[in-house]
């Protein structure tokens, strides 16, 4: 009986978070679509439903009826496993986002490092995707995907070391109970801005979206997936996207603290104004060339991470 | 009963990837299989009630090292890639090898006169891990800290071609 | 130490350059979009456009000017219009048919300059679609004329002789 109602608890689980990932990839489609439209002097999708908003319900629809593409001379396990490898990591990620100061799944002392580790399975099937598809392109964009998500996970995690050396703790919720009065992004500035470009270049968001980069290598490392197999990717990016906006709000920006509104709506509100501002940047700028991203990674915001670190030891000391 | 059967699934995944990541031939598969090993690993870990180690293992063995070694793999000329044809005499070699190296440590284990003695289990801290790390460990962690470095200079030093620098 | 100097002013260079880009598609975020939500609205196109022919409504009797003289035929590089003329009753030269292929017609204004009686001109209609190319190939100027002053709600006169005095439209 006991173990029937865990079960039943984890299906709970399982159904909210999914349900959640989906709802908000639809949304984030649609509203890309529409940030972009705005910005292009456009109107976007506006024919089905008030504005368009059903638009993306009715495209997921359409994917999901599509014919699954096998390509022959494929290295079958990669390929098949890679769509699955890209959505496990971020539903394990979203059960310790504290989205309230109750409202979360799992409550770990770990927590920022948990969430780190399993953003590096993304890059895993980047890769498994890329090779197994067997095309000169997916190769091409795995490669790219690699190398760029290890130039930028370096200067990702220096720049939270700051955050983590204020409030000691790697506790999701202890970091947001620790901004209370002040938001770290007042004591971080330059750790804010290092982290968000990095979080820009680890989603693959334009101007870093080298590994899909459609005017050069097709669709990169899932060109040669179609319907579902493919729908799991942009699921996946879409959420990876929320996720790290997820993780800026909770680290620089004081999480779900703020006045009269409720927490969540406090915590979405400021989740949706960074993906929104990731938005913003992508209809903006051109893409970076690959000797650019590295350059900017290694020799521009590593050593500023490094000494943002030092300077906060020094004044933390003092 | 589940306990069990998920510490059996971890355990059984984590050998039988590492076998399979020394048998397989594809050497990007065997590498492949290396990192499910690894993540093997981090599942006992959790299972063991070390969440850190677990998290640390996933971030630095998996995340880090398996993309490092699949890397290498991508990057390297196709002729390395290539499969060694079988021989008996290398298969021999390598056993022998690999045998005569368990049996120095199963010896030198065997003889061993370190204490051993049961620890009550208490969730350690991260922050009591950082304060045993840079006192009563500062030295090793340091030395370690210094392999590193030196390590990281080599690198960038055989990168740039030679002591004699670059061009 | 010159070199760190100019390593900062460039990172900071770089990031004002961004800004600026950023605050450029600010700023068009906010302004009205130019697209048109085509089916639902349309756009009146400007004066010179140069639609299919047309001929002139004349506002009081609803109907046309044309003195069947046979120039916009002559002056016709295509070969478009097919005409018959005959005199009716007070004695005035009329179209009995006047036909007009749009899909041969290259809009090249000589029928409209050529005109003497102004009766000719390019309409604005720049959605012209049909199911067959049959429904193109010869519109009837008279009865087209009588339509679009029914829609208009005159009382068409069509095939009487236009009033003497009237006065054109104002162009």
């Amino acid at each position: 009986m006991d173990m029937l109602l865990v079960m039943l608890k984890i299906g709970m689980y399982a159904a909210i978070v999914i349900g959640f990932i989906t709802v908000n990839a639809l949304f984030l489609v649609w509203m890309e679509r529409k940030v972009s439209a705005k910005i292009q002097l456009r109107h976007g999708p506006m024919e089905v439903g008030w504005h368009g908003t059903f638009q993306t319900f009715a495209d997921a629809i359409k994917l999901f009826g599509k014919e699954l593409i096998t390509p022959v001379n494929i290295d079958k396990v990669p390929y098949l496993l890679a769509p699955m490898l890209a959505m496990f990591p971020t539903i394990l990620i979203f059960l310790v986002i504290p989205i309230g100061e109750n409202l979360h799944i799992l409550d770990l002392n770990v927590g920022v490092l948990y969430i780190f580790a399993f953003s590096a399975l993304g890059v895993l099937s980047i890769f498994m995707a890329g090779y197994g598809s067997n095309n000169k392109y997916s190769m091409l964009g795995a490669v790219r995907g690699v190398a760029q998500s290890l130039a930028y996970e370096i200067p990702l995690l220096l720049s939270i070391l700051g955050v983590i050396m204020i409030c000691g703790t790697l506790n999701l919720k202890g970091i947001v109970m620790a901004q209370d009065n002040v938001w770290f992004v007042l004591y971080q500035p330059l750790a804010f801005v290092i982290f968000f470009i990095s979080t820009l270049a680890e989603t693959n968001r334009a101007p870093f979206d080298l590994p899909e980069a459609e005017s050069e290598i097709i669709a990169g490392f899932h060109t040669e997936y179609s319907g579902i197999r493919f729908a799991m990717f942009f699921l996946s990016e879409y959420t990876h996207m929320f996720i790290v906006s997820a993780l800026a709000t909770i680290l620089f920006l004081g999480g779900w603290n703020g006045p009269f509104l409720p927490e969540p709506v406090w915590f979405l509100l400021k989740v949706y104004f960074l993906i929104f501002m990731m938005m913003w940047i992508r209809f903006t700028f051109p893409r970076i060339r690959i000797d650019q991203l590295m350059t900017l990674g290694w020799k521009i915001l590593i050593p500023l991470a490094l000494v943002n670190l030092l300077v906060t030891g020094i004044v933390l000391k003092l | 009963m589940i306990k069990e059967l998920i510490f059996l699934l971890f355990a059984g995944g984590a050998v039988g990837f590492a076998l399979l990541a020394v048998s397989l031939k594809n050497l990007f598969h065997a590498a492949l299989c290396l990192a499910a090993t690894l993540f093997s690993v981090a599942g006992i870990f959790i299972f063991l009630g070390s969440e850190f180690l677990a998290v640390i293992q996933l971030l630095v063995y998996f995340g880090a090292i398996g993309i490092l070694i699949i890397f290498t793999i991508m990057i390297s000329p196709p002729a390395l890639l290539k499969n060694e044809t079988k021989s008996v005499s290398k298969f021999f070699f390598a056993l022998a090898a690999a045998g005569s190296l368990f049996f120095i440590l199963f010896a030198l284990l065997a003889q061993s006169t370190l204490e051993t003695e049961t620890v009550e289990l208490g969730l350690v801290s991260i922050s009591q891990l950082g304060t045993l790390l840079l006192t009563d460990f500062v030295f090793p962690f340091e030395v370690i800290a210094l392999v590193l470095l030196l390590a990281i200079v080599g690198a960038i030093i055989h990168a740039w071609g030679g002591a004699e620098g670059h061009e | 130490m010159k070199n760190l100097f100019n390593y900062f002013k460039e990172i900071l260079v770089g990031l004002w350059s961004l800004i600026t880009g950023m605050e450029v598609t600010l700023r068009y975020m906010f302004k009205k979009p130019v697209t048109v939500q085509y089916p639902k609205e349309k756009l009146t196109m400007t004066k010179n456009f140069r639609g299919p022919i047309q001929f002139v409504l004349f506002d009081k009797t609803g109907s046309h000017d044309c003195i069947g003289c046979f120039l916009c035929a002559k002056a016709c590089p295509t070969d478009c219009y097919t005409i018959e003329a005959a005199k009716t009753e007070g004695g005035q030269k009329r179209p009995t048919r006047f036909e007009y292929n749009v899909l041969q017609c290259s809009l090249c204004n000589l029928c409209v300059q050529v005109c003497p009686t102004k009766t000719l001109e390019h309409s604005r209609d720049y959605e012209a679609a049909a199911y067959s190319p049959d429904e193109y190939r010869a519109i009837n100027f008279i009865e087209h004329v009588g339509k679009r002053a029914t829609a208009q709600g005159m009382t068409s006169k069509l095939g009487k002789p236009v009033v003497e005095q009237e006065e054109k439209p104002a162009s």
